[in-house]
């Protein structure tokens, strides 16, 4: 499993996907490989806060990882509805990383 | 029940249990049930101490347990054997399940109701017909929503759930469980668990004589039934036998849960768990309505029976947390409770710390590299860490995983290459601390500090104060919404001496609640109020400590020889002092005991209340014959007459079939385990098809049917060490007793693999391998299942690199899963592979 | 030694018949009192007379809860036995619950802090002061590294994944109660979990 690379979040989007495609089934490699992918992204954003730039994004990408991790580990039903939120977030705050 | 009440019973059967060894002082009650002439019954993969001192033994394959209960539900009711004044007054038996409902015969090994998509379960099909029910516990709580189209809990106020006394309606409950067993028959059961059909019956003959108005039989379990995929569904197996045959609430009768920890039950009433604030109310959560106070209070709270009273304990844990800052114009900052996404209990933290979730861990007396499953994932998970803090009184595997782990000793990973920072501190133990802790059967008892703690050992409550100390300083000057509630949490307890100790006291004092305008202790739950007048930490303690200077749990008085064995005078048990819960149904529903010999409470109609040997589970004043008053739309427990026991059900009724609460089906119902060398030979449906499996790397399931891992593997621990914790492999007595690990072969096995006795033998499954030394002893019989031998291997997992006693660790085998309601992992029943010899050096450990 | 050497043999070996327990019993007296006595155990004196304090304990290890005597003297404990009033064991212990005092006495008890710094291969000793103010500050900066104040759609949460904590079962309910309150109710820590589910 590959974490983190240049662009985690644009990868943990892309496993997001994966996993949202896979619909009915829930696909635990592609849900743990998002998670991983989301927590790589946020340690970038974490390293980058500890030099002095504190990032807006964070709590925005920490709520994304509290959702996606609700997917794999769901109380009853998979949430779907609120898989698809938080990959709408994630493409937002992906797009706000990359411009 | 209270543990000594086992000696009251006429038959007790231990089944998930090695009760002689793992819980032997308890175990002497059921020896003293025998001398007074009760059967005893062990069922058990293994013969045992426990095995040895019953009257009857049945040998079963881990994992078949639903198999052998639902044998006995059938014989019961085949053979007419059931107390029907208990069962057709206390319990479900008669209720009318809604149409629609179908059971897995009709659906192939599915309840009605599973949806494909979500892999889950609606209830709807599952209720009382033209009712919604609440689920009456939080455990694990899926979204309590009024979804059913037939109505909502208020429909609960309505009227009774339609029945059918004469029990003849094909969807009444009973009816529903004729159907669902019917192929639970005697040759089924040895097909399936391989105990031979006349030792089964002579069990379900020695339940069903001991049973009724005269007798009683009690069931004791330990995690032998709870670690499984459908561990919730085995001991429901047991509640319904329990049901059927009127063995609840009565002298010597009931289901005792053995469990592992002193306090283990005192940290799941004040819960140090994921999914719940203190004694049982559900922990928020986003995706349900859950936005407000008055949102959760809504979907949450019951109307009918005594649930219908969380909205005064919730106000008074939140006055008690959050003390002047919480308002009612605030909601009484019910904001700042952290809110849940989905399930966060060990087994998807384990998964979601090797996600890099985790930053930060503190490991508070517990080892989970010996303790938990699938070891080396466990240790891969605490290298990801950013930082750890391990809090225990000797060095844990857990603590020098970066320097003695197997991954280290493997060569797979350098101390250089491991960034975690860890932290070890010395703890205080027994003796060296004060403070309370509940036992097996809800008695919380007070223990003093005799002794001091060496050197910087320091308690856990010392050291989570003086952590919130600092906290609170370091957020002192916060000025973020997010910080609000570490400064305004209540953090105010008296320190001692020169080491600061916090006094547990004062703790106590305020689980057990006071007035919030005087400071005075609240004496009992029933005067919480939802005003904010009142502040509990927890309201099924109150009454602990009802008022200045009266440390309930701290009174040592039992009874005398002719006194009435309830020992009201020991310690204190929770709710009210109460030893016996639901014991109103120690009488009939007239309010007469069922028997002279089974008496523990009745209806004295001179004072008008209800009086006896315990203290009442019941509204003390209420009438046998009272009835709610439909008209008025009853609620709480109005709602519940003078002849129903089971007050935390919203209709009084015990719950033989369950229509909320459950995510893997009302009944219990036979499914293989996560990993078995067997076909199902009841349904086509091989396992439980809610069961938690997260495949992914590392943590990979033996394929069905793989010819690798041909056996069935179960784990236990042993008299004389203790659970993964270091405790006793460090004390030379209990070291020098059980000195290595070992694993139990049985000698045909043994004989067909070439393992010798104390030779080296190598045990494995996709999840690692390990090795360690053969007892090859007739402990463990190969059985014949479904027409072929199957055969058991049996290792303790106590054993780790640490302390005297040292050997491999046997959780390596098992694969992180869990169960459908708890997320409880499976120990005791999966496959693998076996062979002499040693693992190649280098590989080794 | 010397004393011992000048002695008669015969004078030795009277005095050992005089002294043998085992015809006394033959003979049919009580091993509970006068057939068990010797001149070794003449001189003999229960531990517990140089106690000089003694206090209620619950076994720890399982849930049974049966009831300890604990004996200290100065400080340290010296003797650890059944408490005979308990309902619960009525003074017996299990081979565990026998040993608490070996537990507590252990030679491999840890009673300093030890610290591991990233990547290093051995532990350090350092202070409880240092060590308290260090976990304060890691706890705190993970905390606000990881929190989530409310989803993006403004529904609020408060909580933070990045912290876990594990362990209460061999804890007293005190030490629960706050572990729940300050890591739940202070930090807004969802990951708290114990062995109640294992």
């Amino acid at each position: 499993m590959t974490a983190g690379g240049d662009h985690p979040g644009r990868e943990a989007l892309t496993a997001l996907d994966a996993a949202l495609a896979q619909r009915p089934h829930k696909d635990h490699s592609s849900l743990s490989q998002a998670t991983t992918c989301l927590c790589a992204f946020r340690d970038n954003l974490i390293a980058a806060g500890r030099d002095g730039r504190p990032s807006p994004d964070m709590m925005r990408l920490n709520a994304i990882i509290s959702v996606v991790l609700a997917g794999h580990f769901p109380l009853g039903a998979v949430p779907w509805d609120e898989l698809v939120l938080a990959r709408g977030w994630l493409a937002d705050l992906v797009a706000d990383a990359d411009g | 029940m209270a543990l000594w009440d086992l000696a009251n019973s006429d038959c007790i059967l231990v089944m998930g249990s090695n009760m002689a060894e793992n819980h032997p002082v308890g175990f002497r009650f059921v020896v003293e049930a025998q001398r007074r002439g009760a059967t005893v019954i062990h069922v058990d993969p293994r013969f045992t101490r426990t095995s040895a001192l019953a009257d009857l033994y049945a040998p079963i394959r881990a994992g078949s347990d639903i198999a052998f209960l639902g044998g006995i539900i059938r014989h019961i009711l085949e053979n007419d054997l059931w107390f029907r004044d208990f069962a057709l007054a206390y319990t479900n038996i008669a209720h009318i399940i809604a149409d629609g409902y179908a059971g897995p015969d009709e659906a192939d090994g599915l309840f009605s109701g599973f949806d494909r998509e979500s892999g889950s379960y609606s209830h709807d099909t599952w209720q009382y017909a033209g009712k919604t029910v609440p689920s009456p516990v939080s455990e694990h709580r899926v979204k309590m929503q009024e979804s059913s189209k037939d109505g909502d809990f208020e429909s609960m106020s309505e009227g009774p759930p339609p029945t059918d006394p004469t029990l003849q309606h094909p969807n009444c409950v009973y009816q529903i469980l004729r159907r669902h067993y019917a192929r639970y028959t005697p040759e089924m059961v040895e097909r399936v668990t391989g105990c031979p059909r006349e030792t089964f019956l002579k069990v379900a003959d020695a339940l069903a004589r001991n049973s009724g108005r005269e007798r009683t039989g009690a069931i004791c379990y330990a995690v032998g039934w709870t670690h499984h995929s459908v561990g919730v569904q085995i001991i429901r197996a047991a509640s319904i036998v329990q049901g059927l045959l009127g063995n609840v609430g009565r002298p010597g009768g009931g289901i005792m849960a053995l469990r592992g920890h002193v306090s283990i039950q005192g940290s799941t009433d004040i819960p140090t768990l994921y999914n719940m604030l203190p004694t049982y109310l559900p922990q928020p959560n986003v995706f349900h309505d859950h936005a407000t106070l008055a949102d959760y209070l809504n979907v949450e709270t019951p109307a009918t029976g005594w649930w219908a009273n969380m909205p005064k304990y919730v106000v008074s844990l939140l006055k008690a947390w959050y003390g002047e800052a919480a308002t009612a114009a605030n909601d009484w900052c019910y904001p700042f409770l952290p809110k849940l996404t989905g399930d966060l209990s060990q087994e998807p933290m384990t998964l979601a710390m090797a996600s890099g979730v985790m930053r930060g861990q503190f490991v508070l007396g517990q080892n989970p590299l010996v303790g938990a499953v699938n070891a080396d994932f466990v240790e891969r998970g605490l290298g990801k860490l950013e930082w750890l803090v391990v809090r225990d009184f000797a060095m844990t595997e857990t603590a020098n995983f970066w320097q003695k782990g197997r991954l280290i000793a493997r060569g797979e990973l350098r101390p250089e290459e491991i960034e975690t920072e860890v932290f070890f501190l010395p703890a205080a133990m027994p003796g060296e601390k004060d403070g309370s802790v509940t036992n097996t059967s809800r008695l919380v008892q007070w223990h003093d500090k005799v002794c001091e703690a060496p050197g910087d050992s320091r308690s856990d409550l010392w050291f989570i104060y003086h952590l919130g100390k600092r906290l609170k300083q370091l957020y002192a000057d916060s000025a973020e919404t997010r910080d609000g509630p570490i400064q305004a949490l209540t953090w105010d307890y008296p320190e001692h001496g020169a080491q600061r100790e916090p006094e547990a006291e004062a703790v106590l004092r305020e689980i057990n609640g006071y007035r919030v305008a005087t400071g005075e202790q609240v004496p009992s739950y029933k005067e919480l109020k939802d005003d904010g007048s009142t502040a509990c930490g927890g309201w099924m303690y109150c009454g602990i400590y009802p008022k200045a200077g009266h440390n309930v749990a701290r009174s040592r008085v039992p009874d005398g020889p002719d006194g009435p064995g309830s020992h009201l005078g020991w310690a204190f048990a929770w709710p009210s002092n109460r030893r016996t819960l639901y014991n109103r149904a120690s009488a009939d529903p007239e309010g007469r005991p069922w028997s002279q010999a089974k008496r523990m409470i009745w209806w004295d109609e001179a004072s008008e209340r209800w009086t006896g040997l315990d203290v009442p589970d019941f509204v003390e004043t209420k009438r046998p014959d009272y009835r709610p008053d439909w008209s008025q739309r009853p609620h709480g427990m109005d709602a519940l007459g003078g002849d129903d026991p089971f007050i935390m059900e919203a209709d009084g009724k015990s719950q033989l079939f369950v229509p909320s609460g459950l995510k893997d089906g009302p009944l219990p119902t036979h499914y293989e385990p996560i990993e078995s060398p067997v076909d199902n030979p009841l349904y086509r449906r091989q396992i439980n098809p809610t069961a938690q499996i997260w495949e992914q790397d590392g943590n990979r399931l033996n394929p069905h049917g793989d010819p690798r891992f041909p056996y069935v593997f179960t784990t236990y621990r042993l008299t004389e060490l203790h659970c993964g914790g270091v405790p006793t492999r460090v004390m030379p007595h209990t070291a020098e007793l059980q000195p290595e690990a070992f694993v139990e072969v049985s000698p045909e096995l043994a004989e067909e693999l070439g393992i010798r006795h104390l030779g080296w033998t190598v045990l494995s499954s996709l999840r690692g391998e390990i090795e360690v030394k053969a007892m090859v002893t007739e402990r463990l019989r190969p059985l014949r299942i479904d027409g072929r031998i199957v055969h058991q291997v049996g290792m303790p997992w106590v054993f780790g690199r640490e302390g005297y006693a040292r050997g491999a660790v046997a959780n390596v085998l098992l694969a992180i899963t869990g169960d459908a309601n708890t997320s409880i992992h499976t120990t005791k029943a999966v496959t693998c592979g076996l062979r002499p010899g040693r693992i190649a050096t280098g590989a080794r450990r | 030694m010397a004393k011992r050497i000048r002695k008669g043999i015969g004078a030795r070996v009277a005095g050992f018949l005089h002294d043998w327990s085992i015809p006394r019993q033959i003979a049919g007296e009580s091993v509970m009192s006068t057939a068990a006595r010797s001149r070794t155990s003449e001189t003999l004196r229960p531990r517990l007379e140089e106690a000089d304090r003694v206090g209620t304990g619950i076994c720890p290890f399982c849930a049974v809860g049966c009831g300890q005597l604990i004996y200290a003297k100065q400080g340290r404990p010296i003797h650890v036995e059944g408490d005979p009033r308990s309902p619960v064991n009525q003074g017996t212990l299990c081979p565990k619950g026998a040993g608490t005092l070996g537990m507590l006495l252990s030679p491999e008890r840890v009673s300093t802090v030890l610290y591991r710094a990233p990547r290093a291969t051995e532990w350090e000793v350092k202070p409880l002061d240092w060590a308290m103010e260090r976990i304060a500050q890691r706890t705190k900066r993970a905390r606000d590294e990881t929190f989530a104040e409310t989803l993006p759609d403004g529904r609020r949460v408060n909580h933070t994944l990045g912290l876990g904590s594990l362990g209460g079962a061999t804890m007293d309910n005190e030490e629960n109660y706050l572990i729940k309150k300050l890591f739940g109710g202070g930090l807004g820590m969802l990951n708290i979990e114990n062995q109640a589910r294992i």
